[in-house]
């Protein structure tokens, strides 16, 4: 009986108890959704983490990088530079490995494929020589292989010597150790070329017979064991991070059979599958390794100290001929003694959502000419809207749940606190109590049980669709145009999302909503029982100073008299007032400060981009052909463009005498490829000494600068070489050059000096030739210590051509014929004219691109500009095989969050400018709604509604007004001057909900003032 | 010559839930110099008699006459503010004006300025017997007495022929109820108003001139007190 009737008088309650039902199914809703939300998205999250890896690879960047090889004493004293202490402790970085790697010799394993570094090199003993001819000088002889100490299978045993250089000349019948290298000469026998040791040993050995001690101990024993080890090496690299390794990071390989080896665990490896198949290995089979002993300069030693190892197979990558003869073991079996060859000092694994902040910390600590390029194979792009659905999830469940509390309270002290009367009306009737808390409690628990009970079953069936919603606004919110950008580097994996969606979010949304409701109505449980009535606090008797009233007539002046007489009310509203324009200003102030930080942001920003490798990585000593050169300046989008291009020049006194030969000329090429390079350029910052640098230290010739560099003023050495060889007859002028301090001194030159060097080019003929020119010194760079020489880029191409469209040259016919015409009078005009740089175009390839956006409001343009043209972009090839990368990643990030902010505000600010009338209308709702009475009493005693309205509606605006100027004023004083703009946006908010509150509480019933007794 | 005539007025409250007649063809004429008190039982109907002869609404049908217009032709904020005079039970001040200010209030609606209406609020409050010294003070730090006397001031204020009083005595001690009751008679007597008031109080409504009694919203007595 008692629950029924609780029941029923619960729902016979229709207004309070659909309200309160809807209110709590709206807010179990709302709670079952953002927990839904949370969970998906927080396991969404944890699912990325697991299946993304984010890494920083840390290079060193010299001109011969990426040369895996090389033996660079600045990379090996960057590396010792590194303090891996210091970066492992890093927040973000959960692992640091300086590069481990190391050579070794596997048995059995002869390589076929990948970098071979002595390929075609042979030691063999040979008799029969017979003559068969002579070219050039050099004697041919045919010759039989009596036994091979070194050589590369699938030779024959008849093969041709070609003597070169060497004083070979055979007698007859003996047999010789001849070295040399094997080449393809066109006929059925192979020729082997023969060529000294670099130690100066000649290239041939008469043998006195079997016995000869040559055979056991010479330096044609030695070498042939030296080729063998550095022919057949196998590279074996170390890491307990084997998958964050750039090779596997990167999708180059993948591990197709078996696993990786544990962190730090012993004796087992995985080897490449192009050697396991080669070698027939599975895994669990057994591999034993000599490891090299490499020395600073030599990389393939191997001594006495070699460490020997047995590993067992224990996984097998994927087939690639590159990457042949490959090992991969843990920091277990690592920490090789070899010195570091190449230009990869090591690589950081990092947190993934702390990936950017870490790598950004670690390019800060890294010495000069250290590169960190960071791959997070996309998870940054793909994680960030799961990350902005959580934080809004979290949000939305913390508000959900405060107002919860709030109508659960207000739910429970109307159902149950304030049913006194009812209490009495039953306790009269001799109810006991226990019934009397049953009736309270029933109906207001199966009121909250059935509202939560299906707020969280609704909650359940919208949570996908809900998900769904809100990840493609977090997405189209969270989208950054990352084509070209240094911050998407590497490849990209497809994202991975939860599936299944628990039910978890909804059984706790609705019990915590039922408890919580529960608990307060026990809590107003007692408020209801008390027997006494609340207390109400002693009335203030207030009493007029002075003058009892106040001046002016009409509405005015009674809307001040109420104003000035309000007390409490008033004040509320003028604090309320000034409050909300505060909060409203405020707001306003932020928004534009973001949108003039966007502005200024657009405005200072410089956005640098440069030409790369396919990967991204290598931006010098790369080739950009001189049209894309040209596209890129001409474009209309840069402010300036750094172009260089480089050859190798020597001083005539130190070239070494190569005689002749086609030996000869490739070890003289060899030679010129080692020396120093003089290079064009028309900014020092394009060298490749300075391409990583923001500023060059140059002292200059008196009335020199760096200008010169980009002048018109000198013609292209090529023009001036064809000048002379055509006979039009050319002036040939000193060039000015920078040069590195420390080359003056080598020479002995100082600023104005003049010199002479040779450098190799391929002329417009096409025909490779060797050109002296001559050099002033106008400046020398204080700061570097190559020898490398710099000049206008004049000297290769006109630098104004690229500022010119180049389309606009009509084109190729006119080449030909003035080509055709060289010695006519026209070829002078045909050299000066747009010709000449249409055609060096066409022909020069720059070793090096950079450049500056002329705005940073022209990025996403340019970005179009350079898709249009099909320009590739790292690891995404276009039509064109000009790679950019634009150094925009903090611009980009920072707009984006401006953008993002603004976004908000866009959606915010009319939500709540919406919520701020709502405000003002239910504040004066309840100021002016509590005063119906007097409404009906003036209009009692004759008083018209429009008057009535207008003293109410007055004296409203004027209490908002003066709050609302306070406001405004407090802001404009703190340096807001955007809190007029809130004053004012919130006053005729307040306006139009007060106006609204005040004709509906007109409105009332006069009928009323004398029915209503007090 | 009557100053108030209603005729044949009927007057029916419309709920979305039911439909009351509270008055069923009403018909009745006042004097001026005049008490007339309307008596009945609770829901007889003799509020609304008083809400419609006040002008707070207009008859369902039937007319209330006032000096020969009826309300149905006029403004009734007009009529409330030039014709009648209510005194309400539970006083209706205004809590935000002084006593005086109270009084002012319909004088200067009317058009008196600002002097000339505080002058006469002293006159007003010294003829109800109000002490000068409470002109100043807001309503709710009066007595009940004392607060009637202010409404009843700032009926006389108005400067009506027609004082209509809804249980003016209902929210007062016995004593205050008689001093106010007193003064009504004494305004009506000496000053010329019809007084019309509804009371519970028989023994009130025994001293007036005249004595209205209605049930079921018709008139089932008319007549002077006693009778």
């Amino acid at each position: 009986m008692i629950l029924r009737n609780s029941i029923r008088t619960t729902l016979r309650a229709r207004r309070r108890t659909l309200l309160f039902t809807a209110l709590i199914v709206i807010l179990t809703l709302s709670l079952t959704l953002s927990l839904g939300m949370y969970v998906y998205s927080s396991g969404t999250l944890a699912l990325m983490d697991e299946r993304y890896t984010s890494m920083a690879l840390v290079e060193y960047m010299d001109e011969n990088y990426p040369d895996e090889d090389g033996a660079d004493p600045k990379a090996r004293s960057a590396m010792d530079r590194i303090d891996g202490q210091v970066l492992s402790g890093i927040e973000g970085v959960l692992l640091w490995e300086k590069t481990d790697e190391t050579l070794g010799q596997m048995e059995g394993y002869e390589r076929a494929d990948g970098e071979i570094p002595y390929e075609g090199r042979a030691i063999v003993e040979a008799t029969g020589f017979y003559p068969v001819n002579t070219t050039n000088g050099s004697t041919i002889y045919s010759a039989r292989i009596v036994q091979t100490l070194y050589n590369q299978e699938g030779r024959g045993a008849m093969f041709m010597v070609d003597v070169g250089d060497t004083d070979f000349v055979p007698e007859d019948g003996a047999s010789y150790l001849l070295h040399g290298v094997f080449a393809e000469s066109g006929t059925s026998n192979p020729t082997l070329s023969l060529v000294d040791f670099d130690t100066g040993e000649t290239a041939f050995y008469k043998v006195s017979g079997e016995d000869d001690p040559a055979f056991t101990d010479s330096i044609f024993t030695q070498m042939a064991r030296y080729y063998a080890n550095a022919n057949n090496y196998v590279r074996i690299t170390a890491s307990d991070a084997p998958r964050a390794l750039e090779e596997f990071h990167q999708g180059i390989l993948t591990l197709a059979q078996g696993r990786f080896p544990e962190a730090g665990e012993a004796g087992v490896c995985v080897i490449d599958g192009k050697t396991a198949g080669q070698m027939g290995l599975t895994p669990g089979d057994e591999i034993h390794v000599n490891l090299y002993d490499s020395q600073e300069d030599d990389r393939f030693s191997v001594s006495e100290n070699s460490v020997e190892k047995t590993w067992t197979v224990v996984g097998i990558t994927s087939l690639s001929n590159d990457w042949a003869g490959r090992i991969w073991v843990s920091q277990g079996e690592g920490g090789f003694s070899q010195p570091l060859f190449g230009f990869c000092l090591g690589m950081a694994v990092l947190d993934n959502g702390m990936a950017r902040q870490a790598a950004d910390q670690i390019r800060e600590m890294m010495p000069e000419g250290i590169s960190v390029t960071l791959y997070d194979q996309g998870y940054f792009s793909a994680a960030q809207p799961f990350e902005a659905m959580k934080t809004t999830a979290l949000a939305v469940a913390a508000a959900s749940a405060c107002a919860a509390f709030a109508v659960l309270v207000l739910f429970a002290s109307l159902f149950v606190g304030r049913q006194r009367e009812t209490v009495g009306i039953l306790r009269s009737l001799g109810t006991p109590s226990a019934k009397i808390r049953l009736w309270l409690i029933s109906g207001a628990s199966l009121i909250a049980a059935a509202a939560a009970i299906l707020g969280a079953v609704l909650g359940r069936a919208f949570t996908g669709g809900m998900i769904r919603w809100a990840l493609g606004a977090a997405q189209k919110l969270y989208t950054i145009d990352h084509r070209y950008s240094e911050s998407a580097m590497g490849t990209t994996i497809t994202p991975v999302e939860m599936t299944q969606m628990p039910l978890w979010p909804a059984f706790v949304s609705a019990l915590a909503v039922f408890g919580a409701a529960l608990v307060f109505c026990l809590l107003f449980l007692s408020q209801a029982l008390s027997r006494s009535a609340p207390e109400k606090g002693k009335e203030k008797v207030r009493i007029p100073r002075g003058k009892t009233s106040v001046g002016g007539r009409g509405v005015l002046r009674y809307a001040f008299v109420f104003c000035r007489r309000g007390g409490g009310r008033s004040v509320i509203v003028a604090v309320a007032s000034g409050v909300l324009t505060i909060f409203l200003g405020i707001l306003i102030f932020v928004s534009q400060g973001w949108q003039s930080q966007m502005d200024s942001l657009y405005d200072t920003s410089q956005i640098f981009g440069r030409a790369t490798s396919t990967n991204g990585r290598q931006s010098v000593n790369i080739v950009i052909n001189g049209n894309n050169a040209r596209l890129l300046a001409s474009s209309g989008y840069l402010k300036d463009i750094g172009l260089s291009l480089n050859w190798h020049y020597w001083f005539d006194e130190d070239m070494p005498p190569f005689g002749r030969g086609g030996f000869a000329e490739e070890t003289k090429r060899n030679w010129i490829a080692r020396q120093p390079t003089i290079t064009a350029l028309n900014t020092l910052l394009a060298a490749p000494d300075f391409f990583y640098d923001d500023e060059v230290a140059v002292e200059w010739l008196e009335g020199w600068n760096e200008d010169f560099l980009m002048s018109d003023e000198y013609y292209p050495v090529d023009a001036s070489i064809s000048y002379s060889q055509s006979g039009v007859g050319v002036e040939w002028e000193n060039y000015p050059c920078v040069v590195g301090k420390n080359f003056l001194d080598a020479r002995d030159l100082s600023l104005g000096d003049v010199f002479t060097v040779y450098f190799q080019m391929d002329s417009f003929y096409g025909a490779r030739m060797e050109v002296p020119i001559d050099l002033k010194v106008v400046g020398a760079c204080t700061e570097n210590d190559t020898e490398d020489i710099y000049v206008p880029l004049a000297f290769a191409i006109s630098p104004g051509y690229f500022e010119t469209d180049g389309n606009s040259y009509s084109g190729e016919n006119e080449v030909t014929e003035a080509a055709a015409d060289m010695e006519s009078d026209g070829a002078q005009a045909y050299w000066n004219s747009e010709g000449l740089d249409y055609y060096l175009c066409r022909m020069t390839s720059f070793s090096t691109c950079r450049f500056t956006l002329d705005s940073a409001r022209d990025l996403d343009a340019f970005r179009n500009f350079l898709a249009d043209n099909g320009v590739s972009q790292p690891g995404i090839l276009g039509s064109n095989r000009l790679t950019i990368v634009l150094s925009d990643q903090s611009f980009v990030e920072t707009v984006g969050g401006l953008g993002r902010l603004i976004s908000f505000c866009g959606i915010l600010f009319p939500a709540l400018f919406g919520a701020v009338c709502l405000l003002g209308f239910v504040i004066s709702w309840l100021m002016v709604g509590s005063r119906r009475m007097e409404f009906a009493v003036l209009r009692g005693l004759g008083t018209s509604g429009h008057r009535v309205f207008f003293i109410f509606f007055v004296e409203q605006a004027l209490l908002c007004l003066a709050g609302s100027a306070i406001g405004a004023l407090i802001v404009t004083v703190t340096g807001t001057p955007s809190g007029w703009i809130g004053a004012g946006g919130f006053f005729l908010c307040y306006l139009a909900g007060c106006a609204l509150s005040v004709i509906l509480s007109v409105r009332v019933r006069l009928m009323d003032l004398l029915s209503e007794k007090e | 010559m009557n100053v108030l005539e209603l005729k044949d007025v009927y007057y029916t409250y419309q709920t979305k839930y039911q439909r009351e007649e509270a008055l069923k063809g009403v018909s009745a004429a006042f004097e001026p110099g005049t008490l007339n008190a309307i008596v009945g039982r609770s829901g007889s109907g003799k509020t609304t008699l008083l809400s419609l002869m006040a002008g707070l609404d207009l008859p369902t049908s039937g007319q209330v006459i006032c000096e020969g217009t009826a309300t149905d032709r006029m403004r009734l904020s007009t009529y409330r503010r030039e014709k009648a005079a209510v005194i309400y039970q539970s006083f209706r001040l205004i809590p935000l004006l002084t006593v005086e200010e109270n009084i002012m209030y319909p004088m200067e609606l009317r058009g008196m300025k600002a002097r000339d209406a505080r002058a006469r609020a002293g006159e007003l409050a010294q003829k109800v017997n109000l002490s000068q010294g409470l002109l100043g003070r807001f309503p709710t730090m009066l007595s009940g007495g004392e607060q009637q006397r202010v409404a009843i001031a700032r009926a006389l204020g108005m400067d009506t022929k027609i004082l209509l009083a809804d249980e003016p005595t209902g929210n007062l001690d016995t004593e205050n109820g008689w001093r106010i009751f007193e003064l009504l008679l004494e305004l009506a007597h000496d000053m010329g108003y019809c007084v019309i008031i509804v009371t519970h109080d028989m023994e009130l409504a025994g001293r007036a001139d005249r004595v209205i009694e209605l049930r079921d919203g018709r008139i089932i007595r008319d007549g002077r007190a006693g009778q």
